[in-house]
């Protein structure tokens, strides 16, 4: 009943984008405020890519991701993916059920903080059944197996499994959030600063695992980072924004060696300088 | 409860009894109004055509105390006729207190007969159990739930829990089981194990013993459930899928009781209750009295759910 | 040469504007032309700052160029323009026809040599054990023993990453080849060995494009030479035709 197509996409460049973003737009009103958090955001995401979106805080990078996962309601704008209703109704037009399916199969999140992403009340092993119960798998053994493989492919020790992530560190408590990403096989992984909150020793661990992953098992994934060196590593295409808006596109060694904006100028060359 | 006396204000059902010496003229046809007895019975339908739905409704003050079953009573008395065989259990026991004045109110604000007989009865009243004896078409099982959110324990915002109802998302609930099974090695819920209505709602059966879930499955009878507390009716119509919640390789089981019989009937195949023996021994006898006294008396009971 | 035409580049121009120096331009290619075939080696020279490495970044798109067509032929026969092409077209013609080898070694960090050297293939879609075995094969062909294949190039010398850097290039040679001075850290051994193997893919049928301050190895591998001045081609011919000393001595000289 549960079947699982552990399906490497093979990228090739006729393939159909696997998201569509079309004019994203979310402002923050309250009585005698607007603030413009992002503003007419649009790419596309293709099967097996990893899209970098970079900027500095308040650029309005996390909130694409938070729109697309639907933590917060975009306020204008479109975003189709591949496999919901043939990619021909946008998700943020989605009820209530659907919005849910698509944050238990189709999408995954993988947040800064550990506990937005992860249940800390219920153990490592839980965490990664819940989306696995989501899709209605009914045998606890094979849950178990299932738990223990991403566990292990995100190398946390599976002895751990019945464990309460609480009492792991930071960068432990990552990878099981990364396990249960991956948990279910989503189409599309949203990464949000995923390395910024640990130490930098750690970081490495956490960012060759997710490179690892995209290579072995071809994730298309949206990363969100502050930080060209990861954006670097794992990005095949990369987006600047800069105050909400999109300042500059292109191939993520492009964006580093020829940045085209004034801005994402300076900002390669606070790194590189 | 302490006994009232003659001179007390008529707080108490017997106090009601006593001032009025019996005569209840002045009161509606069973305690309620009649628009009260309406609204019910309109939550009642709707939660019929809704198996396992929690249909809110205006819970009524009673002349018994909230957490005694004043939803069970409320239902009874909306239901219950003149024509009508009335019994009350409470755990299995027709005897107890509550039991006894629950039934007793009831017959006297209808004139509906009382019975302890499960065969007999057109409505039974219940705390925690299903008789033993099978049930008919032409019988009305009405249950007292102290709380019928089934995802109170791990939800407890009221409005969420509804909306995951409404969404059918109930992979917390499964989680939780999982987590159990991770840290017992089983399913612990012991009274009141979650049940799946119909394919889409789960529901809380009230707190019955494992023992009693699978005769909620394609029963003839229909099963009403009252919560007058949280203001919530529900229903499982006759013919309707009722399953506990499992997983496969973890499969629901009843209660056993391995080579135990009932003192009174002699029977094995019951749920048997504990009770202090003489010289400290344990006393097992069937919690249903109604079915041990039956079989006692050398009746056949049908108890083939 | 009757080998089919590869790449054509016509009018290639490229203006680099920085807007944080007060937007300064430079402009380092003013409309550059050639045409390359399958299996043909052209060799690029001329003095520093003429324009060399930003020629190939323009052509692997690294640099987005201001002007001008490059137009591959693919795989599949078609012709696409690398410099206006959609950045999937170029993503995907890296994977599979197109290889940039620059001086310097870009591994991934902690990743072991012979890794950084196989995900090329795996990319491709090779089975990973087998993807190791001919990554190893070539790495060992260019003196880096099985004990330097599993340490990580980061911790390396520069020669031992130009190396690494060579293996993957060569380990499936692609359609097209893009050299930025990939020997300049290798001792006369290294480059000999370079050398047969980049021969050998010249026979194969890769195109190359290759910027090298070496007069042997040019001499020995390319059919033509192309010289850079200015942003401008100054002369095009075979090796014999120009006078290599010339522009390799003084750009040696300013390298070093």
């Amino acid at each position: 009943m549960v079947a699982e197509q552990t399906q490497v996409p093979e990228p090739s460049a006729s393939s159909e984008p696997l998201l569509r973003v079309r004019d994203l737009t979310k402002i923050y009103e309250s009585p005698g405020q607007r603030i413009v958090a992002c503003e007419d955001v649009s790419f596309d995401v293709y099967p097996g890519e990893v899209l970098g979106i970079v900027g500095e805080s308040g650029s309005g990078k996390s909130t694409v991701l938070q729109c697309l996962f639907q933590d917060v309601e975009a306020t204008s704008g479109q975003a189709f993916l591949r496999s919901f209703e043939d990619g021909e109704r946008s998700i943020f037009d989605a009820d209530r059920r659907e919005r849910r399916e698509l944050r238990t199969h189709q999408m995954a999140m993988v947040y800064q903080n550990p506990r937005m992403g992860l249940n800390l009340m219920v153990t490592a092993g839980g965490n990664i059944a819940e989306r696995l119960l989501a899709a209605d798998w009914r045998r606890v053994d094979e849950i178990r197996d299932k738990a223990s493989d991403y566990l292990s492919r995100t190398e946390v020790p599976v002895d751990r499994m019945d464990d309460f992530p609480a009492f792991f560190s930071g960068g432990m408590q990552q990878r099981v959030q990364i396990a249960k990403a991956l948990a279910n096989n989503p189409e599309l992984v949203l990464l949000d600063e995923l390395t910024t909150g640990l130490d930098v020793s750690v970081q490495a661990g956490v960012l060759d695992l997710v490179r690892d992953i995209q290579r072995i098992y071809g994730m298309t994934a949206v990363i969100v980072s502050h930080d060209l060196g990861v954006i670097r590593l794992l990005a095949d295409r990369t987006l600047v924004m800069k105050d909400g808006h999109v300042v500059e596109s292109g191939l993520t060694d492009q964006i580093l060696e020829d940045p085209q904006h004034e801005y994402t100028q300076l900002l390669v060359n606070c790194v590189t300088n | 409860m302490a006994s009232a006396t003659t001179d007390r204000p008529s707080s108490s059902v017997r106090g009601l009894i006593a001032e009025r010496g019996g005569d209840f003229s002045g009161y509606s046809f069973a305690f309620l109004d009649d628009m009260a007895k309406r609204e019910i019975r309109r939550a009642t339908l709707k939660a019929v055509a809704i198996p396992g739905h929690q249909v809110p409704f205006g819970s009524r003050e009673m002349p018994i105390a909230r957490g005694w079953g004043t939803g069970g009573l409320q239902l009874t008395l909306s239901l219950v006729g003149s024509e009508d065989r009335v019994k009350v259990i409470d755990q299995g026991d027709d005897a107890s207190v509550n039991a006894v004045n629950l039934r007793r109110l009831v017959a006297q604000m209808t004139g509906a007969e009382e019975t302890l007989d499960t065969a007999e009865a057109t409505l039974i009243q219940t705390r925690h159990r299903i008789p033993e004896e099978v049930m008919r078409d032409d019988q009305i099982l009405i249950f007292q739930v102290p709380i019928p959110e089934p995802l109170r324990f791990i939800e407890r915002s009221v409005a969420v829990a509804r909306g995951m109802h409404a969404e059918q998302d109930y992979s917390r609930m499964w989680l939780a089981l999982y987590e159990d099974i991770v840290r017992r090695g089983e399913i612990s819920a012991g009274a009141g194990y979650p049940v799946m209505v119909n394919s889409r709602f789960i529901m809380a059966p009230s707190p019955i013993p494992r023992w009693d879930i699978p005769k909620l499955n394609q029963a003839d009878t229909l099963f009403l459930f009252g919560a007058g507390r949280e203001k919530r009716i529900y229903a499982v119509p006759p013919h309707t899928d009722v399953r506990p919640l499992e997983f496969e390789d973890y499969a629901f089981k009843t209660e056993e009781f391995d080579g135990l019989a009932c003192e009174v009937s002699g029977a094995t195949d019951v749920y048997l209750v504990e009770s202090p023996g003489e010289n400290g021994t344990s006393r097992w006898t069937a919690s249903d009295t109604n079915y041990a006294d039956k079989v006692a008396a050398g009746i056949e009971v049908n108890k083939q759910w | 040469m009757s080998a089919e035409p590869i790449l054509k580049v016509a009018d290639l121009e490229k203006e680099i504007v920085l807007h944080i120096l007060d937007d300064k331009q430079v402009a380092p290619l003013r409309g550059v032309s050639f045409d390359l075939a399958e299996g043909e080696f052209l060799g690029i020279v001329g003095p520093s700052g003429a324009g060399k490495s930003s020629l190939l970044k323009c052509l692997h798109r690294t640099y987005v160029a201001d002007g001008g067509r490059a137009e591959f032929r693919t795989e599949d026969g078609d012709w696409v323009d690398l410099l206006s092409t959609d950045e999937r077209t170029v993503l995907d013609l890296r994977r599979n026809e197109l290889y940039y080898a620059s001086q310097f070694l870009k591994a991934p960090p902690r990743v072991p040599a012979v890794d950084v050297v196989a995900s090329l293939l795996t990319a491709r879609g090779v089975e990973i054990d087998e993807a190791r075995a001919r990554s190893s094969e070539t790495l060992a062909r260019l003196n880096i023993d099985e004990e330097l294949q599993s340490s990580y190039p980061a911790l390396f010398s520069g020669g031992e990453q130009q190396r690494i850097n060579v293996a993957r290039a060569l380990v499936d040679p692609p359609r097209l080849l893009l050299l930025d001075e990939p020997t300049s850290a290798l001792d006369s051994e290294n480059r000999a060995r370079v050398l047969e193997l980049l021969l050998e893919a010249r026979k194969a049928g890769t195109a190359m494009i290759g910027i090298f301050h070496d007069i042997d190895m040019l001499q020995h591998l390319a059919d033509h030479v192309l010289v850079l001045e200015d942003g401008r081609v100054s002369q095009y011919g075979t090796p014999d035709d120009i006078d290599l000393p010339d522009y390799i001595d003084a750009a040696v000289a300013e390298f070093a």
